[in-house]
């Protein structure tokens, strides 16, 4: 068993004015139990700031920054139900579960996991108030817990596919009401196409923005209203059903503004903003009126669970008083402050740099222009150049730079450097939202000692209604150049990628990607109505390969001359250098 | 130490109990409601209902249906504000909203899913096809915006229609000739080459020739496409491939179907442009079993054939026909071309010309009938004996006046102008009257060539500076002038002919017209460097003339040889002396020079 702070242990009776004895401490040692919660929330801290600023990247989970707000809100509400002083909880539990948290904190500051991190700081705190106040505190203080749980991203971006799903769901009911209204349309995956223009094109691969927003809201009332399990399910269930009708009334009205009024301008821009909040704030009144109908449809719906607080005096004077001696919980543990201080250290050592900015940069790229790439290149001629700017954490990146070429002076072929995306991208995401279906996906790259080093994917699509096929190859690579390694599967991502990640740590090796690294995308689209010959096929790969070559080296040179770490703006020589223009 | 903690009401059930809740719901409604009718029947039977009037009894019996009515509608309306006040009532109340958009959405999406497949299909079909045919109606007078709006609507009905029903091959065969007319018509510099390519792909997939089957209509139209683009390319062996491709696909579709008309005239057509008349006969006569449009055809392949008589006879025939097409529908312009064309093919020229009259007066003044016009009258010229010449310009007169701008007219009077006949006079007179009348740019052109043809410079000068008035970016116009500038007599006007050519190359860059055109302005700048003396200037351009497409002038060589000698260039003049040895020994062999284009001015 731990050691414990214990310098001064004595505890004494407080009578209460119903005469009744309680015991509470008197002279803890509340200093032991400031420092080792220090070190607790210091340990945690890298972690949980890392998984802040991925939480804020993806703009359905900003609404994350309310959680703490609305979690403290509950917390406090359930402390002024307690009725007396409680009791500290089991103590080989709580070591037990703090180990567990320990652990779980290491792994996922070794395998950089947001989610892991999460639940070990949740773990953290469900030990804390139960080692305080066991079972009647934890049973309070439940939904205020419970709500953190929002802000847990779940592993493999299944968020991001299920709001993909769903939007994919939207469109496909927007389909059948535009046809029931009779509106000449084509919805190719998220895209609706209407007579020579296309709506929410920008938008394909973003997902429903609302949805976890909304479950917040839903989640939020039930626990305040202590609503039961069946309940609070219920309402969580319709509110998604809410969502999906609020955004199938945005792409309607879009596409009514658009077709019936010719004003186009609610699919994107400030219109859209305030459309969009227009529909959310059409959703909350559903929730509630919902949560009321669920309560009028419920059994006991003739009387009330809950239990207005006592306008009496409370029996407390202070919230010290609820607690017992702390001197007797882990809280004071020597040990476990040292395990947490190790830790913490081990937090700084890993994640140390990524936490000194607080979002993650925008990269600028000047424009590169059409000479940056050859004119002619493995048979393939040099058609045009574009570049494109969008919002900060736009889906598609906040920038573009795109080369068309006459693919073996056949096909047309798109090349594009995307940036800046945080981690991975999923590329195949946004076409399948276009209409595409994947038919394969492989890893391909240079194969050295059996691994692949620079990994890259190869993705065959169609368009299944015009038999169109798609030839897609990209990559992603971070500032350093590094390539981020593509998730070859759940399996294998979790134990194979990060385990050699874990192993490049311990040695000292930089690693690509993480939680909040900026990384570019170049991406190579061959559309051809017949499938392309293997022969072709091969020459696409290598035309990827050169391609890619001279855009990283693009990207690498204007960094040494970008406004970066010394400041410095980018010289007339370096910029000349790099876009390859005759002096 | 106390447990403390709050105490709550023990909460009964879980989710059995929910379940049960729910389960018996009815049973207990139906309990609960036997009960109350018990005890109401119970009351009535306790109840002491006294004797009334006769009268009060008929009043009541009157008035009692209002009564119970009020008393309805006010229990009904006091019911639901007694129970609104209650905590059930007031959830009810408050979840109403959300009850309504519930059922509202459900309701919506049922009567979404009943929209029947086949009448989307249909609907589909049928705007598709309103839009493709009219964007592609000819004489249709919408702009170029409009009619890619059309495509672009007549290629999203096509494409919804194949997501319906994604076997059906007319739908794809409807949305490739939609997209292959939205690609014609959006005329990108570059890109159409392209976009026609992703047509055909899925045209050629439709109707692969190189297997058995396909799509029919795909086959014909895929053969209808290599016949016009072997109409178009100037390049034999191209056509030779055009043609065979076609005649793959027309195979196709007949050995499928035997007996399919439009194949059999399509293939008959074909075997006319590559001059196989028995074939095309052959062919044209199982079509004419099917549809009596073919005599038309069958006229000029008689007539081809040297069968006056059976060319004359079919040509009837087709008049007959077309005639009685035109009738049906006056507008028709197509038919009433066609008629005109049987009627010359007969020697008819005055019903031909009744005809296009007729036809101008229902269309208000046509280009197409006016250009036909023209075209007739000037045939009508040549079937005059050649000593009639008054005759001759009385026609070729008519023909302008028609026509203002045709081309083939002013050729005869330039033609007339190179003869030394009393006509000469005549044929200038009638040019100076075109020329005060319409100053036809095409009529300056072509006198501009007979002038420097004549070597009449200072005329070809006032002719190519009325063009350029005319089209101030017509880069052969520019180039032609500029070489005319450079070889004014007796001094040349350099300063000018640089300008000129300049900005031709200038527009030309601009424009990013093909290399192969823009030789031709280096080769004139280079001839007039060569001429100033500037050798490596003139050097320089006359590379780039070389380099892009005119390695085989001798003209350009020879300056060049001449550049690379002036500059002490001595390995260069050599290897270009060689090259010019062979040219010269290959034209010698071959007996023939190198092909100018129209492009090209004449070098002094």
């Amino acid at each position: 068993m731990a050691t414990h702070l214990t310098t001064t242990t004595q505890t004494s009776l407080v009578t209460t004015d119903d005469e009744t004895q309680t015991p509470v401490p008197a002279t803890t040692n509340y200093l032991a139990v400031i420092i080792v919660g220090s070190i607790l929330l210091v340990a945690h801290l890298p972690m949980l700031f890392l998984l802040s600023k991925d939480l804020w990247s993806r703009e359905h989970y900003q609404f994350f920054v309310f959680i703490p707000f609305a979690a403290a809100f509950l917390m406090w509400e359930g402390i002024g139900r307690l009725k007396g002083p409680v009791q500290a909880g089991n103590q080989i539990i709580c070591y037990v579960l703090i180990l567990i948290s320990a652990l779980m904190l290491v792994v996922s500051s070794l395998i950089t996991s947001g989610t892991l991190a999460a639940v070990s700081a949740l773990l953290t705190l469900a030990t804390i108030i139960y080692g305080i106040g066991g079972w009647t505190l934890f049973k309070e203080l439940l939904p205020g817990w419970v709500i953190f749980f929002l802000a847990v991203p779940p592993p493999f971006r299944i968020d991001d596919l299920l709001i993909t799903t769903l939007q994919r769901w939207v469109a496909m009911g927007n389909g059948k009401i535009l046809d029931v209204i009779g509106v000449e349309h084509l919805i190719q995956g998220t895209t609706v196409k209407l007579p020579g223009r296309q709506l929410m094109v920008e938008e394909a691969c973003s997902g429903i923005h609302s949805l976890f927003s909304s479950l917040f809201v839903a989640l939020l009332l039930s626990l305040y209203n202590r609503r039961g399990v069946i309940h609070t399910l219920l309402l969580m269930f319709i509110t998604v059903y809410w969502v999906l009708v609020g955004n199938l009334a945005r792409v309607l009205a879009i596409v009514i503004a658009d077709v019936k009024f010719g004003y186009s301008g609610l699919a994107e821009g400030l219109p859209h903003s305030m459309l969009s909040i227009m529909i959310f704030l059409f959703i909350i009144p559903l929730i509630l009126s919902t949560d009321r109908l669920l309560l009028f449809m419920s059994p006991w719906s003739k009387r009330s669970l809950y239990v207005a607080p006592s306008k009496e005096k409370p029996w407390h004077t202070s919230i010290l008083e609820l607690v017992p001696d702390l001197n007797q919980s882990w809280l004071s543990s020597w040990a476990v402050g040292l395990l947490f201080a190790l830790i913490a250290c081990l937090q700084f050592w890993i994640v140390g740099r990524d936490t000194l900015t607080l979002t993650r940069p925008n990269i600028e790229i000047a424009e590169i222009g059409v000479n940056g790439l050859p004119d002619k290149l493995l048979g393939s001629t040099r058609l045009g150049y574009e570049k494109e700017d969008r919002t900060f954490n736009h889906i598609n990146g906040e920038h573009s730079q795109m080369w068309s070429y006459a693919f073996n002076n056949k096909y047309k072929g798109n090349v594009s450097l995307d940036y800046t995306f945080t981690g991975w991208h999923e590329l195949t995401i946004c076409y399948v939202n276009n209409g595409w279906t994947v038919t394969n996906k492989t890893i391909d790259g240079t194969v050295e000692e059996g691994k692949i080093k620079d990994p890259y994917l190869r993705v065959e699509m169609v368009m299944p209604h015009t038999g169109q096929h798609g030839y897609l190859l990209f990559c992603m690579f971070d500032e350093n150049g590094k390539r981020i390694d593509p998730p070859k599967g759940r399996e294998e991502k979790l134990f194979r990628q990060r385990l050699d990640n874990i192993y490049a740590k311990i040695t000292g090796k930089e690693i690509a990607g993480g939680m909040t690294i900026p990384t570019y995308q170049v991406q190579l689209f061959i559309p051809t109505y017949g499938e392309l010959t293997e022969a072709e096929k091969t020459l696409a790969a290598q035309f990827y390969r050169d391609i890619e070559g001279r855009i990283q080296g693009l990207v690498a040179k204007y960094k040494k001359a970008s406004p970066g770490a010394n400041g410095e703006e980018p010289t007339q020589t370096d910029s000349t250098n790099i876009l390859g223009v005759r002096p | 130490m106390s447990t403390g903690g709050s105490k709550k009401p023990k909460k009964k059930g879980g989710i059995g109990a929910t379940i049960n809740y729910y389960l018996t719901l009815p049973s207990r409604w139906l309990a609960e409601r036997s009960e109350r009718q018990r005890v109401r029947r119970q009351r009535d039977r306790s109840e002491n209902i006294p004797n009334i009037s006769l009268g009060s009894r008929i009043v009541r019996t009157i008035v009692w249906p209002f009564v119970s009515a009020g008393e309805l509608i006010g229990g009904f309306f006091g019911g639901i504000g007694r129970y609104a006040t209650t905590r059930n009532g007031m959830y009810l109340l408050q979840g109403i909203p959300s009850l309504v958009v519930l059922v509202s959405t459900i309701a919506l999406a049922v009567v979404a899913m009943s929209t029947k497949k086949e009448n989307l299909i249909r609907e589909y079909k049928e705007q598709g096809d309103k839009a493709l045919k009219e964007a592609t109606k000819e004489n249709g007078k919408i702009s170029d915006t409009t009619r890619q709006f059309l495509l672009s609507r007549a290629q999203l009905c096509y494409e919804r229609w194949m997501m319906l029903d994604n076997n059906n091959e007319e739908a794809k065969f409807d949305h490739a000739k939609a997209s292959f007319e939205a690609e014609k018509n959006r005329k990108v510099p570059g890109s159409e080459q392209q976009s026609n390519d992703a047509a055909l792909s899925e045209m050629r997939r439709l109707a692969p020739h190189f297997e058995p089957g396909g799509y029919k209509q795909a086959h014909d139209w895929l053969a209808d496409y290599y016949m016009k683009q072997a109409g178009e390319t100037k390049d034999p062996l191209k056509q030779k491939e055009y043609r065979d491709l076609a005649e793959v696909h027309l195979m196709r579709v007949l050995i499928a179907d035997p007996e399919d008309t439009k194949s059999h005239f399509l293939l008959a057509n074909l075997y006319l442009q590559t001059l196989h008349l028995d074939k095309a006969l052959s062919h044209l006569l199982v079509a004419e079993k099917y549809d009596k449009g073919v005599n038309f055809e069958l006229a000029r392949i008689y007539e081809s054939m040297n069968q006056p008589g059976n060319s004359a006879q079919r040509a009837q025939m087709a008049f007959a026909h077309i005639k009685a097409q035109l009738d049906q529908n006056p507008d028709d312009l197509k038919s009433r071309l066609r008629l005109a064309d049987t009627a010359v093919m007969l020697k008819d020229y005055k019903t031909a010309i009744d005809v296009l009259q007729d036809g101008e007066k229902l269309s208000g003044g046509s280009k197409q009938i006016n250009q036909k016009w023209a075209d007739i009258l000037l045939k009508a010229m040549l079937e005059l004996p050649s000593d009639d010449l008054a005759g001759r310009m009385e026609y070729l007169d008519q023909a302008i006046r028609v026509d203002q701008g045709n081309e083939q007219a002013f050729r005869y009077l330039t033609r007339y102008l190179r003869e030394s006949n009393p006509l000469k006079a005549v044929a200038q007179e009638k040019i100076d009257e075109a020329i005060a009348k319409s100053n036809s740019s095409t009529l300056h052109l072509l006198l501009s060539d007979y002038y420097l043809g004549n070597g009449q410079n200072e005329l070809a000068q006032k002719h190519l500076e009325a063009v350029l008035r005319a089209q101030p970016q017509s880069l052969p116009v520019m180039n032609n002038l500029a070489t005319v500038y450079a070889m004014a007599k007796p001094t040349p006007d350099f300063n000018r002919a640089m300008d000129l050519i300049n900005a031709c190359i200038k527009f030309g860059l601009e424009m990013n017209i093909a290399p192969a055109n823009m030789a031709y302005f280096y080769d004139t700048r280079g001839q007039i460097f060569t001429a100033q003396r500037r050798w490596a200037e003139a050097a320089a351009d006359l590379e780039k003339a070389v380099g892009y497409g005119l390695s085989d002038n001798l003209n350009t060589r020879n300056a060049l040889l001449r550049c690379y000698q002036e500059l002490g260039k001595k390995s260069l003049a050599e290897e270009e002396a060689r090259v010019i040895a062979q040219m010269k020994k290959k034209q010698a062999d071959a007996g023939a020079g190198t092909t100018p284009t129209t492009q090209k001015p004449p070098q002094g």
